[in-house]
């Protein structure tokens, strides 16, 4: 019936908040996952990776119901597949998390109690940028409430600034850590060693998949 | 055959022809009350008293103008000055084919204008009763461009409204502050331009001449009289030092809904005005015929009582089926807030009454349409379903030509009942 409801669609923008707080949820337990590693405390360590999985998993049926919700002729303030681009990018934070915890959880490695400290330091900065992209999709909801003002607009991409440079930060960390890994490589199980160059490169890629989603939002925001 | 049946037409014209204003009361109002309802701003209770209050208000101040045209200048009746009773059952065939039209697809949940029902209905008749030229085909071709034309306009000024509310409240360093300010401006000119328009040589009906001072200084008044009492209301609502942004936005838009009373109000207003004709316009003629015995006198004012009538049989349809209507529109819409509401509903109110004013019918659903999409494009609203546009042609490729089929079925009807 052509009634004045009918013109309405589902808004994707509180969804979009939701799933990125279920990505946080997937990312939250990481820190405590290592110190539990390096510990060995393994059941702690096995009900960490449920957690996650968990998370990841009710972050992909949130993405898929804003696909759904999604056809072709909807009409938004910003482009259509910017949006589901950022989603993407978002999504991928809790896979990565995903795969770190898995991997981690057959393959019980352990390292010194030095390189451990960094590797926890390096995980929680990890964190961190992805916190500071959770608080962007906070920020772009008063964005949206202005009707896109330039005020909001502004705030919100200084934030975007911010993330890059945390980003920036982590990737640091991950150069150093690499570094201090290649140079006690040869006392370690090779294997092992490869696996730690993977396992720093996921952490970094949390980060950088927060500041990539940062991108995909500053795309968005920019005039349609 | 006019004086021996005219009781009868008599009456079925005023049965049929309140049935059709029950019908948009029941039916049409919910369209123009949702966007108030859907965005919280007032309550299905408050609509139906604003609506009962200001559809009557706007059948009986200003509904005159439309009536007429649906009256008079469709259709060119001098062919059959004769035999008047033609034109009697052809208003008898429009009223029924657009009221059955309406009641079936009403029940079907198909899209139906009860102001494209009517024109197509009569235009039916007449090309089949009365022959082609009787029909003032550039009278027809205004009203129709008019029907592509009005949500464009509808939109636009909805864009505007949206942009200015952005540009002086919405993106300033005081959000909230601005809000309080520039409300009672907002609310000035909804009651300037709807008493303008209804004023301005608008009152003829009710033996009320103004002058254009006279209308325009009457409108003023009014406007600040409304904008005083807003900004009374307004002022109550108070903010704490240093809140953030969210819940400066949330507070604008409580003093938004507060003014979509004033905005609510001028949609039932309009919306009153322009559809009391599509019950009214035919049951008129019908009147008129018959009480001058026969004589289609093209100069005969519509009485009073028939207006009345209409507005009476629009607060009825309301009251009794709309409250339901109004009801789960309201519930479908969940995510409009009265800064968009309002910037959607002035904009609807103000194109709908000009059309009224100038008498053309026009379908307020499209234009609503037209003014939500006018705020969209403003990025003021977060999702919007464009298959509805396709709806909307659907619903002229289909209503047209359904009451014009109608209604000359039941024209031959009649011609052959009372022959």
């Amino acid at each position: 019936m052509i009634n004045i409801a009918s013109i309405f669609a589902k808004s994707p923008f509180k969804p979009l908040r939701e799933h990125m707080d279920k990505v946080v949820e997937s990312v939250v337990p990481l820190n405590v996952f290592f110190e539990a590693l390096f510990q060995e405390d393994f059941s702690k360590v096995e009900k960490i990776q449920q957690q996650v999985i968990q998370a990841e998993k009710e972050a992909d049926s949130i993405k898929n119901e804003v696909r759904n919700n999604l056809p072709r002729n909807i009409f938004m303030p910003i482009n259509r597949r910017d949006l589901l681009e950022m989603l993407d990018m978002q999504d991928s934070i809790a896979d990565v998390a995903q795969d770190i915890v898995i991997l981690l959880n057959i393959r019980r490695m352990s390292l010194t109690k030095e390189l451990g400290q960094d590797v926890i330091h390096f995980v929680k900065k990890s964190q961190d940028v992805c916190y500071l992209a959770r608080g962007l999709t906070k920020e772009f909801g008063d964005v949206i409430e202005s009707g896109f003002g330039r005020h909001e607009i502004k705030k919100l991409l200084e934030m975007i600034e911010n993330v890059s440079i945390a980003e920036t930060e982590a990737d640091n960390l991950e150069d150093a850590l690499v570094q201090r890994l290649y140079e006690v490589e040869e006392n370690m199980n090779s294997v092992d060693a490869v696996f730690w160059y993977k396992i720093f490169e996921l952490i970094g890629d949390i980060a950088d998949f927060s500041k990539k989603t940062g991108n995909r939002l500053r795309l968005m925001i920019a005039s349609k | 055959m006019i004086v021996e049946y005219g009781s009868v037409f008599i009456t079925l014209a005023v049965v049929l022809g309140l049935f059709m204003t029950w019908g948009i009361g029941a039916n049409d109002v919910a369209n123009a009350m949702g966007t108030s309802v859907g965005s919280g701003a007032i309550s299905v209770k408050q609509a139906i008293i604003i609506a009962a209050i200001f559809e009557f208000s706007g059948a009986f101040l200003a509904g005159g103008h439309v009536t007429k045209t649906i009256r008079k200048s469709i259709i060119d009746p001098t062919p059959i000055m004769g035999n008047p009773e033609i034109l009697v059952y052809g208003m008898l065939s429009a009223l029924i084919a657009a009221a059955l039209w309406l009641t079936i697809a009403s029940w079907m949940g198909w899209p139906v204008s009860t102001t494209h029902s009517i024109i197509g209905s009569i235009v039916g008749f007449a090309i089949v009763g009365i022959g082609v030229d009787a029909v003032n085909w550039s009278k027809i071709g205004t009203i129709v461009l008019s029907w592509i034309v009005s949500p464009l306009v509808g939109g636009t000024i909805a864009f505007l409204l949206m942009r200015s509310i952005q540009r002086f409240i919405l993106d300033t360093e005081i959000p909230f502050l601005n809000a309080k300010r520039y409300a009672p401006f907002y609310v000035f000119l909804v009651g300037f331009l709807i008493s303008l328009v209804t004023l301005f040589k608008g009152l003829k009906h009710l033996d009320i001449e103004l002058s254009i001072v006279q209308s325009f200084i009457f409108a003023v008044i009014f406007g600040v009289f409304l904008a005083v009492i807003a900004h009374i209301i307004i002022n109550r609502i108070s903010m704490k030092l240093g809140e953030s942004i969210h819940d400066q936005f949330n507070q604008i838009e409580k003093i938004f809904g507060i003014m979509m009373i004033f905005s609510a109000s001028a949609m039932a207003f309009a919306h009153g005005s322009n559809d009391v004709a599509n019950g009214i316009g035919p049951m008129a003629t019908i009147v008129s015929i018959v009480e001058s015995g026969g004589e289609m006198a093209q100069k005969s004012n519509l009485p009073l009582w028939i207006l009345l009538a209409g507005g009476f049989g629009i607060v009825l349809g309301l009251s009794t089926l709309g409250y339901r209507v109004i009801q789960t529109i309201g519930k479908k819409i969940t995510e409009l807030v009265p800064t968009r509401g309002f910037s959607a509903e002035l904009a609807a109110a103000a194109t709908v009454v000009i059309a009224s004013r100038t008498g053309i019918p026009v379908s307020t659903t499209q234009i609503a349409v037209g003014a939500v999409m006018g705020v969209g494009l403003a990025r003021g609203i977060g999702a919007l379903d464009l298959r509805v546009v396709g709806g909307i042609m659907m619903s002229w490729v289909i209503t047209l030509p359904v009451g014009a089929i109608l209604s000359i079925f039941f024209f031959f009807f009649f011609r052959g009942v009372f022959l």
